[in-house]
């Protein structure tokens, strides 16, 4: 039988090390927060300096380039089911608030919009992201004390 | 929590499988295959044999688009021989130490 010469010490290892294989896929790459982080400061820059339409435009282009880093980090943990999905819909939510907020910052430079939208779109954008980075992070979290 | 040795967990690939299906809700039979690096006909037979003992659940969605893919969790039952497999290997590794200590010297 295969698990003749299986000692318990090693079952006991093998095990642990399935485990924290596991905890280390399901926890992000770094990356995924600093693009989340630099499309955020990115963004509020933009915002912040509505005289500046280059500024918001490298905004924009962040936020896209990030999103898609994003992207690719939530489709590797979407693997594991439900808590993946959602992270999913936190990333895509986040992007959507995040390319409006740039839009919006474009169009107050254009003085299509009041400044003071700018500022709402700002703080709308660092509540969704700060939002789904912490509500992530807990699901992380529950999903390994649930395992331990 | 009984401690009690399970032999239908503790064969490797088994209880590695087991080990990651307690940590999350559910995984995916491709990440599952990649991470024991097993081959697919390997994870399919032991997870029949898991399934068998009423351990994991296997369910393979429709309807959702693209490829359909196999999702596999751990049953409430198997979570339990699990936690109990495994208290009973702890209890062997410490009777393992105390006959690998040396006794008195005469």
């Amino acid at each position: 039988m295969e698990s003749n010469s299986y000692s318990p010490r090693e079952a006991l290892a093998d095990a642990d090390d399935a485990r924290q294989l596991l905890a280390a896929r399901l926890e992000p790459p770094r990356w995924y927060y600093v693009a989340l982080g630099g499309q955020i400061f990115l963004l509020m820059v933009a915002i912040a300096w509505f005289a500046a339409p280059l500024v918001a435009l490298a905004g924009s282009l962040c936020a896209v380039g990030g999103s898609a880093l994003a992207a690719g980090a939530a489709k590797r943990i979407r693997a594991v089911t439900r808590f993946g999905t959602a992270d999913f819909w936190a990333v895509a939510i986040v992007t959507a608030v995040l390319l409006a907020g740039a839009f919006c910052a474009l169009l107050v430079r254009f003085e299509e919009l009041p400044a003071w939208s700018g500022w709402l779109v700002a703080a709308v954008s660092g509540v969704a992201a700060g939002g789904a980075m912490v509500t992530r992070t807990r699901a992380v979290a529950r999903r390994l004390a649930a395992g331990a | 929590m009984r401690a009690e040795f399970n032999a239908t967990i503790h064969a490797p690939i088994r209880l590695r499988a087991c080990a990651m299906l307690a940590a999350v809700k559910e995984l995916e039979f491709s990440l599952l295959r990649d991470e024991l690096g097993v081959a697919d006909s390997v994870l399919s037979k032991h997870l029949k044999v898991l399934a068998e003992e009423g351990y994991v659940s296997i369910r393979r969605p429709v309807g959702m688009g693209g490829r359909p893919k196999t999702w596999v969790s751990l049953t409430k039952a198997g979570r339990e021989a699990l936690k109990g497999h495994l208290a009973a290997l702890q209890e062997l590794a410490r009777q393992a130490e105390g006959l690998d200590e040396p006794g008195p010297k005469r």
